[in-house]
Parts: C-alpha cells; sequence; structure tokens
C-alpha cells in the first residue's frame, strides 16, 4: 500500500516537473478528442437531418422515372418532372381501396430563384418531417384567398417579406424571371416556421392559383387580353379551375401492410406510366450517392484519432532521452525496471485519459450552443448525448496510448544503472 | 408534309383502335439472379412479397413443356410456400405464418415466381432482424434486395447468404 502510494507520489512530481510539456500532450490529446466527436456529431446529424426530409408519407407517386429523380424533385426540389400525372390519375389512385388521403405538388414557376410549390390545404396537414413534426405558420395564415401565397422561412428572411407584402410569381425556373405573372400579384398570406427542410426555401400557393395564373397561357406565352383577378376568383369560387394534371402526389394508405399493394397497383397502372415509391426507400437510395461525403468525414474522424495516439508516442519516446537521468536515479534507488517501465505506462494512459475528458466536456458543453445555431442556420439535429460508438472509440484511444506506452517503457527497462550515471551530466 | 400527314392519320387510327389500354408494350425490368422482398409490419401482422426469376428457382424461363419441366414447377410451387422455411425471424419475436399461395408469372420469354406471405407475430418489437435459406436452396441467386416499411420507418437493404439483414424498430 506505501509502495502504491509512493509511486503516485514519484509519477505525480514527475508529471509535475514536465508539466509544461505534459499539458501540451495533453491538449493535443484534447484537441483530437474535439475534432472527432465534431466530425462524428456532424456526420450522424447529417444523416439524421436528410433521413427526416420527410416522414409520415407512405409514397410519393410522379411520372415515370427513377425514385430518386422523383424524390429530388418532389421533397428537395432539385430539377424537373419528365411528366406531370394527369388529374384522372390523380383520381383513379384516390379511389384506390388502401388510399387514405393525398397530397398533391404541381410544381414548376420560380420566385426570384425560389421554387413555387402549388398544393392543397392538406399539405400543412399531413405533410411531416422529422419525428412527425408538422409545418407551423408562425405569423399570418394559410392561403384564404386565391392569390394568398405563405412563403418558407428563409424566403421571407432572405428576400425579408412581410404579410400584405405583394409578390409577382415568374413563369418557370429562370432566376431572372424574364418572363413574369406581373399581370397576377400574390399576397404574403402567412410565414412558416422554420423546419431545416426544403420548404424553408419555397413558396406555397394553392392549385386553383397556379391554373389561375395560367389561364391566359394555353398558347405558351401570355394572351394579349388577360383575364382580370376579380373574374378568376369568381371561377375558383364556382370550382372551375380544377387542374389538369399535377408534378407529384405525397399518399397516405389506411395501413403499413397496405404500402406494397398500393405501391404496385399505381406502378401497373395501365391507362398512364406512374411511379410510386417509399420516400423511405428513395432517401436512402440517394443517400448512397450523396453519402460518398459522410465515408469521407469518417476517413477524417479516424485519421484525427490515430494522430492523436502517434502524437502521443512520440512525444513519450523523444522525452525518455532526456528522462534517462530520472530512470538512473529511481533503479539506483532501488527501483526495480519493471516499476519503471510501469511508470511510463501509467503516465501515458493517464495523459491520454486527461486529455479525452477535457475534449469530452468541451464537446459536451459546446453541443446545446453550436446545436441551436446549426439547427436554425442549416436545420442539422446534433445528437445531445455520447453514443455507444463514440464512448467506444474514446476508450479505445486511452486503451492504446497505454498500449504505446508499453514501446518507451521496454526501452526504459533497457536503460541500464551505469547508462543514466555515467553518463556526466 | 405528305408524309407527316400520313403519321398523323395511322396515329390517330391507331389511337381509335386502342383507346383503353394505352401501354401495350409496357415491359417489366428482368434480371437474373436478383431477388427482390418486400417486408410491411403493422401491429402484429406482417405481410411479406417475394419475387424471384424462375431461371433461379427452376432453371428455364419459359413456361413449362415437359413432364419433368411441370415438376420442377411444381416441387418449386412447395418449397416456396413455406414462410418458416424459407425465412429466419427472431425466435423472441414469436411468428408463425402459414401456407403461401404461389404465383407464376410469364411474360414473353421470362417467367418469375411471386409469393405474398401473411405472418403473425406476438412480439412485433422483437423483429429485429431477418436471414434467410434462400441462398442454400437456390445457389444462383446473387442478392435479395429488400425494401421494408416498420414502425421505425421505411428503408431498403440487401439479403446475402449467411447474413441477417436487421431492421428498424422503434
Amino acid at each position: 500500500m506505501t509502495r502504491l502510494r509512493l509511486l503516485a507520489r514519484l509519477v505525480g512530481a514527475s508529471l509535475w516537473s514536465r508539466r509544461l510539456a505534459i499539458s501540451l500532450v495533453a491538449l493535443a490529446v484534447a484537441v483530437s478528442t474535439i475534432l472527432f466527436l465534431s466530425v462524428e456529431r456532424l456526420r450522424t446529424g447529417a444523416w439524421e437531418s436528410f433521413a427526416s426530409t420527410i416522414s409520415g408519407t407512405d409514397l410519393i407517386v410522379g411520372g415515370r422515372s427513377g425514385g430518386v429523380q422523383l424524390m429530388l424533385y418532389s421533397v428537395f426540389r432539385i430539377g424537373n418532372a419528365t411528366n406531370d400525372i394527369s388529374w384522372e390519375s390523380v383520381e383513379d389512385i384516390v379511389a384506390l381501396d388502401d388510399v387514405d388521403w393525398i397530397v398533391p405538388l404541381s410544381l414548376g414557376d420560380s420566385h426570384r430563384g425560389y421554387r413555387v410549390v402549388a398544393t392543397a390545404d392538406a399539405y400543412f396537414e399531413r405533410y411531416r418531417y422529422g419525428r412527425g413534426l408538422s409545418l407551423e405558420i408562425e405569423q399570418g395564415a394559410r392561403f384564404d384567398d386565391l392569390f394568398d401565397v405563405v412563403l418558407g422561412a428563409e424566403v421571407a428572411r432572405a428576400l425579408d417579406y412581410e404579410i400584405g407584402d405583394r409578390i409577382v410569381i415568374a413563369h418557370g425556373l429562370g432566376a431572372a424571371g424574364l418572363v413574369r405573372h406581373d399581370d397576377l400579384p400574390f399576397t404574403v398570406s402567412g410565414i412558416l416556421a422554420r423546419t431545416g427542410t426544403p420548404a424553408d426555401h419555397s413558396l406555397h400557393i394553392s392549385l386553383e392559383a397556379m391554373t389561375a395564373i395560367h389561364v391566359d397561357w394555353a398558347s405558351g406565352a401570355r394572351a394579349a387580353h388577360t383575364t382580370p383577378a376579380e373574374v378568376l376568383r369568381a371561377r375558383a369560387a364556382e370550382g372551375d379551375l380544377a387542374p389538369n394534371s399535377v408534378t407529384a402526389l405525397l399518399v397516405g394508405t389506411t395501413s403499413r401492410i397496405a404500402v406494397f399493394r398500393t405501391a404496385r397497383a399505381i406502378n401497373e397502372y395501365p391507362e398512364e406510366p406512374l411511379l410510386a415509391v417509399l420516400p423511405g426507400v428513395a432517401l436512402q437510395e440517394l443517400w448512397s450517392v450523396v453519402g460518398t461525403a459522410e465515408r469521407a468525414l469518417a476517413a477524417v474522424s479516424a485519421m484525427v484519432v490515430l494522430t492523436a495516439v502517434v502524437g502521443l508516442v512520440a512525444t513519450l519516446l523523444a522525452t525518455l532521452e532526456q528522462r534517462r537521468r530520472e530512470i538512473a536515479v529511481l533503479r539506483a534507488l532501488g527501483a526495480r525496471p519493471g516499476i519503471v517501465a510501469g511508470l511510463l505506462v501509467v503516465e501515458s494512459g493517464l495523459v491520454a485519459l486527461v486529455g479525452v475528458l477535457v475534449g469530452l466536456l468541451t464537446v459536451l458543453a459546446a453541443t446545446p450552443v453550436a446545436g441551436a445555431w446549426l439547427r436554425a442556420t442549416y436545420g442539422l439535429d446534433l445528437p445531445v448525448g455520447l453514443s455507444l460508438r463514440e464512448a467506444l472509440v474514446l476508450s479505445g484511444i486511452v486503451v492504446s496510448a497505454v498500449l504505446a506506452g508499453l514501446l518507451p517503457a521496454w526501452r526504459a527497462y533497457r536503460i541500464g544503472l551505469s547508462d543514466g550515471l555515467g553518463g556526466g551530466g | 408534309m405528305q408524309i407527316h400527314r400520313l403519321c398523323l392519320a395511322a396515329l390517330s387510327a391507331f389511337a381509335v383502335g386502342q383507346p383503353v389500354v394505352a401501354q401495350t408494350r409496357d415491359l417489366h425490368a428482368h434480371e437474373h439472379g436478383h431477388v427482390t422482398l418486400q417486408v410491411a409490419v403493422d401491429g402484429e401482422s406482417v405481410e411479406m412479397i417475394l419475387e424471384a426469376p424462375g431461371a433461379d428457382i427452376v432453371g428455364f424461363e419459359h413456361s413449362a413443356e415437359t413432364d419433368e419441366q411441370k415438376a420442377a414447377v411444381q416441387e418449386a410451387m412447395a418449397d416456396l410456400a413455406d414462410p418458416m422455411a424459407l425465412f429466419i425471424l427472431p425466435e423472441a419475436a414469436g411468428c408463425t405464418g402459414e401456407a403461401a399461395e404461389v404465383e407464376l408469372h410469364q411474360e414473353g420469354d421470362h417467367n418469375a415466381f411471386e409469393v405474398e406471405y401473411s405472418l403473425t407475430c406476438t412480439d412485433p418489437a422483437a423483429l429485429t432482424e431477418i436471414e434467410t435459406r434462400f441462398f442454400e436452396l437456390y445457389p444462383s441467386v446473387e442478392e435479395i434486395e429488400v425494401e421494408y416499411a416498420t414502425p421505425a420507418g421505411q428503408g431498403a437493404g440487401e439479403l446475402e447468404p449467411g447474413e441477417a439483414l436487421p431492421l428498424p424498430t422503434s
């Protein structure tokens, strides 16, 4: 017991005498730990935010193309549809036994680089993200008038719009907006709360409004004499502005069991080539394409861990040369070679442990602050606790530091008495 | 211009002649060695839909002609019908399933077996993975592509010989 205490005091005194060098090594380990944990958190956060872009929807339906493409244009609003779905087909899908609800989406117009999504009221109730969160109106209300528009949070922020502002929608997707529906301006009726999903970057109007602004475009360009807004409002009230086609549908089925059966019924629909995909499946497929970045990040965090351990060993080996004398004195006082080697192993493990703990505490303290900012800016949700994988890697750092300590320990074991004392120092 | 008109006339004649069935030449993609499995879990019921090319199951993809071929089809149908023999599910989930109806579709020169299994599991939360004996029975099958919809979400994966595919559980 007293011997152990003596050893502990020796370790402590030896470390203290080299406090500057040792704290720098611990700092290096701490920085590596912080880097590893941050990269790891961003990585899992990126996947989780991506996977939770859409939830609660059982199927997405569009013109026949590929699942990834359908996902990209209907949910992420990237790229364009090759084909629309005719309204007759939409009615047939609604009539399917297992279909519980649908949300039609009509895309194709834009406003200053942001996509315009024409949809039904049900969109605000049915579109879910994350763990079943629904869209919330932060200011104002949903569409009431035919020419009302509900803005995504980012659109309102970037273009500095407020409730009651009047905006003009461009025909097509040109950022410059060469051809604009300026005869029929929209009024901002509501602004959505930030979600971190593509809804933040979209402008939402009703399907009838989409039809209304294209009424005079039958020939592909606007007719010379346009229909006044009042006439269009009256026609909308009569139900005269039902769309001929939509770009995509979000579909909910009556039970999970029915999902695959419904998808098959839609994929084999004889009247029109359609595609139904499970959003979860398409997201995974898409992630396997963009996930290369994730694997690169994983490689980076592995390198970071490796650097920490190598640095630790290098430092211990380097100081060993300067400590020949200390070791020789210990041996002269009767310490067996095994004890001296043990001291070095314990020291190496201890330094790594302190470094890892400092890094871990820093990250745990910083996560809530950084997390709030990341959620607000990028819609990234960081995991808060310590995952099993992270805990394993961190204990791996300490264990490998102990193992790595064996190398200098072995060298110290071999340093003879005469080696250190005879040097004349 | 003349030709153009002719084409239009031919097209409209075709349209008039075939008004109802729009996609008469709509063929499904067909890949040997490639089997798909769809798994849906809802409450205690688990439904699985399996689709496998005939070439991998019975070794030919035309319709059965000889007695030998007909016997092979009969045997395959019996083998494919039993979900408990074909799939390995965690014991704790307590799944039971009766023999399913096996269908053999012929589409042109290709055929495909299709089976819909309905299982009941006493503890669906324990349904954490799925494994199959398919590869031992039909060695030419290279991969089984799995799509699933469980209470914990949707996703996809691949079943490989001797390896269980983890399923998400909430």
